[in-house]
C-alpha cells in the first residue's frame, strides 16, 4: 500500500480503535484499520438458535490464549480463607496453595472485547480522576470529568445507550438517547433487599437498545450477551462505531492482521507499521500517523516488540513506564438459591447497579470503590447444562429432582471494584516464547495488595448480605479474583500524563516523543475507577483524541 | 445434538484420563487399541448412562431418549476414549458379578445403583471415580441440550429466536 493512501493506520478494532476510526472518517480523514482476529457475522456465528447452545462460548479462536503467558503470583493466605472461589459442585475452583492466572478473557476480532460484553455503558466517577490529588494513590488525569463529558455524550448517542436520567457522581448535560431497561424479575427481588439494606439497586447504563434505534432492533432479554448477540440489539463495536465507520467510504478493514512492528525513524516519527496476514507473509504500510489501541496487555507488547535502534527500550518506552501500573479487573460475584422460581435465565445479564459504594472513599478503611450488579446470567446460570453441572446435586433420580426444584432460582451479585496499580503488577515480554508470527508473547504480572484483598473481602461480605436480604438461602457458587486473576478490563500500561519522565502519552493520547503516534484504549487510563465497565470511557476518549489528531494532521 | 470429539476429550482429559490399567490389570486383559465397542461393554455403557439419567413418570432418561446410544457412537473411532470406557465398563461388569449377575447391564435398576453408588463415593484418584465423574459429566452435558432435558424441567429451549419478552414478570408455564 502506498503511504499516501491512508493518513492513519489504527492497530486494533475495540472501542479505541473503533471509535477512533469513526471519528476520524466522519470527517474525511482516510483510515486504515489493522485487526488481529477475524471479522465476525452476526447473523450466523454465533449459536444461540441450537439446541446445544450452551456448549459454545463466544467464538474466540484461540489465538487470544497463545499470546500472553502468567508469572508466578502470590501465596494465598489464611486470614482470606473466607474468599476462595468455589461451588458447591465442583470443589475450589483454585485448589492450589497460590494465586493462580486463570485468563485474560479478551477477543481478537473487528469490534475487540466488546464483542463478548454484557454490554455496560458506564461514566466514570468524577472522583476517581483525581486519586493523587485527593487520595495519594494511583495517578490524577491531566484533565477532568468535565472536559470528558460532551465525548460521552457523543459516544452514548452513537450505539444508542439505555439509562436512568441520573447516575451519582457523573453529571449529564442530556439524557440517555434511550430510557432504561426494566428490571428482571429475579433483579426485582435483589432490588427489594438492597432497599431492606438502605441500599439503592437502580436501572444499570448499558449499550444494549431497549428500543429500535438507528435500524437496529431492541433487546430480545435472552440473557445471554457474553456468548455474542445474533441480532445487533448490544452495540458492541462492530456493528456500531466500526460499521459507521466503513459507510463514510474513508475506512478500509484489514481483519487477521496482526502488526508485529512499529518502526521508529531518526526523527521521532513512526514511519510504518509491519503486519502479517493470516497466512504468515508479511505487509508494511506507512501512514501520517499510527494510533495503537490493542488494549493494555497487547498494547504494551507491540510496543516493547517494537524496541530498536531509535528505541532501545521499546517504541514510546523513554519514561520505563510502558507496561508499567497495569490495573486489573477486581471482582466478586456470590450466587444463591431463591425458594421462589424466579426464571433468572431471563434478561440482560447486568441489568441493575448499586453505586452506593462507587466513590473512592465509600468503602470504610479502603481507598477505591467498588459497584454492585444483579443478574444470575452474568454469572452464567442461563441454561439447564449450567443448572445440571454447578447447581443440582447428585445423579440419578435425585439430579433430576433437583434440577426440577433449582432451574430458575439462582439470584447473582456481583462485584467489581478499583484496583490501583503497584510495583509487582506490570506486563512485560516473555523471554523465551513468541508466537506464530515471532511476536515475544506478553508476560502478565498481577500482585494483590492489602488494600485490594481487603477491598475483595468489602465487596464479599457486601453481596452475601445483598443476597439474604433478597430472601435468598443457601449459596452454591462463589468466585473472585482473590485465588485467581482473570481480566477483562485492564488499565494503565501507557499511563496518560503531562509529564513524560512517568508517563507515556500526553493528555491528548500521543506519545511524549514520537508526535505522529496515538495510543487509544485503557492502558492510558492513570486509574481504572471504581469499578465501572470501561469501555465507553474508552469510546469517548477515543472521539476526543481523534479531534487532537485531526488538528495536528492538518498542522 | 453432537459434543464435539475436542469437548469429549477435554471432559475425558480432565480426569486426569491416560491409559493406565492399575487396580484393572488383575481383572481384565488389556486390549489392543480399537474404534469399535465390544458389544458387551456397549450395552454396560449404555445402561450404565442410563442409570446416571434414569427414565422418570414418563419422562425419558438417557436411554429411552436416545442420548445414550448417541454418546456411545461418539466415542466410537476415538480409541483412548473407548479404553477409557472399557476399563470403567469392566469394573461395572466386575461388581455385578460379584452379585451373581453376568454383566451391569442384566441387574435392575437397584442394584445397578447400588454399584454407580460405590463409584461416585470411590477415592479421586480410583479408576471407578474417575470414570463416574467424567461420564456423569459428559451425560448431563448431552442430555440437558436435548427436549428430553428441557421436558423435566419445563425448559422451552434455545435462547434466541424469541428471547424471554416476559422477563420482568414472574416465569408461569414454560420457561
Amino acid at each position: 500500500m502506498a503511504a499516501e493512501d491512508f493518513d492513519v493506520t489504527i492497530i486494533g478494532s475495540g472501542p479505541g480503535g473503533g471509535s477512533l476510526a469513526w471519528a476520524l472518517s466522519s470527517q474525511g480523514v482516510k483510515v486504515l484499520v489493522l485487526e488481529a482476529g477475524p471479522a465476525y457475522d452476526y447473523t450466523q456465528d454465533y449459536h444461540l438458535e441450537q439446541d446445544d447452545w450452551e456448549k459454545f462460548s463466544f467464538p474466540i479462536s484461540g489465538r487470544e490464549h497463545r499470546s500472553y503467558v502468567f508469572a508466578p503470583m502470590q501465596p494465598l493466605e489464611e486470614r482470606w480463607s473466607n474468599l476462595l472461589s468455589w461451588n458447591r459442585i465442583t470443589g475450589r475452583t483454585n485448589p492450589s496453595d497460590r494465586r493462580r492466572g486463570r485468563a485474560y478473557s479478551h477477543v481478537q476480532g473487528v469490534g475487540g472485547t466488546t464483542l463478548h460484553y454484557l454490554g455496560e455503558a458506564h461514566r466514570m466517577h468524577a472522583d476517581s480522576m483525581r486519586m493523587q490529588s485527593d487520595f495519594g494513590v494511583a495517578a490524577d488525569w491531566p484533565f477532568g470529568y468535565d472536559e470528558l463529558e460532551p465525548y460521552y455524550v457523543a459516544a452514548e448517542r452513537l450505539i444508542g445507550a439505555a439509562g436512568p436520567p441520573e447516575q451519582p457522581g457523573r453529571w449529564r448535560s442530556e439524557p440517555y438517547p434511550l430510557p432504561a431497561h426494566r428490571l428482571a424479575y429475579a433483579s426485582q427481588k435483589v432490588e427489594a433487599g438492597c432497599r431492606e439494606l438502605g441500599l439503592a439497586l437502580s436501572p444499570n447504563s448499558l449499550g444494549i437498545l431497549s428500543e429500535p434505534y438507528d435500524e437496529r432492533p431492541p433487546c430480545n432479554y435472552c440473557a445471554n450477551c457474553n456468548r455474542g448477540c445474533p441480532r445487533a440489539d448490544k452495540g458492541s463495536v462492530d456493528v456500531t462505531f466500526i460499521a459507521k465507520a466503513l459507510e463514510t467510504g474513508n475506512c478500509t478493514l484489514k481483519p487477521e492482521s496482526q502488526v508485529i512492528r512499529i518502526d521508529a525513524g531518526a526523527d521521532d516519527m513512526v514511519s510504518g507499521v509491519v503486519y502479517a496476514d493470516v497466512g504468515g507473509a508479511t505487509h508494511r504500510v506507512s501512514s501520517h500517523a499510527v494510533v495503537v489501541a490493542c488494549g493494555a496487555v497487547h498494547t504494551p507488547r507491540l510496543l516493547l516488540s517494537s524496541a530498536g535502534r531509535h528505541a532501545p527500550d521499546g517504541l514510546a518506552n523513554e519514561s520505563g513506564q510502558v507496561g508499567q501500573n497495569f490495573m486489573e479487573t477486581s471482582f466478586w460475584t456470590s450466587s444463591a438459591l431463591h425458594p421462589e422460581p424466579l426464571g433468572s435465565h431471563r434478561g440482560v445479564p447486568s441489568d441493575s447497579i448499586c453505586w452506593d459504594f462507587n466513590a473512592p472513599d465509600a468503602i470504610p478503611g479502603v481507598i477505591g470503590g467498588c459497584r454492585f450488579t444483579s443478574g444470575a446470567a452474568q454469572a452464567g446460570f442461563t441454561g439447564p447444562v449450567s443448572y445440571a453441572k454447578r447447581v443440582a446435586k447428585g445423579w440419578g433420580h435425585e439430579h433430576r429432582k433437583q434440577m426440577r426444584e433449582t432451574f430458575g432460582h439462582v439470584v447473582s451479585v456481583a462485584a467489581i471494584g478499583e484496583s490501583l496499580p503497584n510495583a509487582r503488577s506490570f506486563i512485560d515480554l516473555d523471554p523465551e516464547r513468541k508466537d506464530a508470527n515471532g511476536v515475544p508473547l506478553a508476560r502478565i504480572h498481577s500482585h494483590l495488595d492489602e488494600g485490594e484483598v481487603r477491598r475483595i473481602a468489602f465487596m464479599a461480605e457486601k453481596t452475601r448480605e445483598i443476597l439474604q436480604a433478597a430472601g435468598a438461602g443457601e449459596l452454591i457458587e462463589e468466585y473472585g479474583t482473590y485465588d485467581m486473576f482473570l481480566s477483562t478490563h485492564v488499565f494503565g500500561t501507557c499511563r496518560m500524563g503531562a509529564d513524560p519522565e512517568n508517563t507515556v502519552v500526553d493528555a491528548t493520547g500521543r506519545s511524549h516523543r514520537w508526535r505522529n503516534l496515538y495510543v487509544a484504549d485503557a492502558s492510558v487510563f492513570p486509574s481504572s475507577g471504581g469499578g465501572e465497565a470501561p469501555s465507553l470511557t474508552i469510546e469517548a476518549l477515543g472521539i476526543r483524541t481523534a479531534e487532537h489528531l485531526r488538528k495536528a494532521l492538518k498542522a | 445434538m453432537k459434543l464435539t470429539r475436542r469437548q469429549i476429550m477435554r471432559l475425558f482429559a480432565r480426569a486426569g484420563f491416560v491409559a493406565s490399567f492399575g487396580p484393572m490389570a488383575t481383572m481384565a486383559v488389556a486390549q489392543d487399541t480399537k474404534d469399535r465397542f465390544d458389544p458387551a461393554i456397549r450395552r454396560t455403557f449404555i445402561r450404565f448412562l442410563d442409570t446416571l439419567i434414569p427414565d422418570e413418570n414418563g419422562s425419558p432418561g438417557a436411554e429411552t431418549s436416545g442420548v445414550a446410544d448417541i454418546l456411545a457412537t461418539e466415542a466410537e473411532g476415538m480409541p483412548r476414549i473407548l479404553e477409557f470406557i472399557d476399563e470403567g465398563c469392566r469394573w461395572l461388569d466386575a461388581e455385578a458379578q460379584e452379585t451373581g449377575a453376568l454383566s451391569f447391564a442384566e441387574l435392575d435398576a437397584e442394584n445397578r445403583e447400588t454399584i454407580v453408588r460405590r463409584a461416585s463415593l470411590a477415592e479421586p484418584t480410583l479408576l471407578q471415580r474417575q470414570f463416574f465423574d467424567v461420564v456423569l459429566e459428559v451425560a448431563l452435558s448431552a442430555y440437558y441440550a436435548t427436549p428430553a432435558g428441557w421436558q423435566v424441567i419445563g425448559y422451552d429451549g434455545p435462547p434466541q429466536p424469541f428471547g424471554f419478552p416476559d422477563y420482568a414478570e414472574p416465569p408461569e408455564g414454560r420457561l
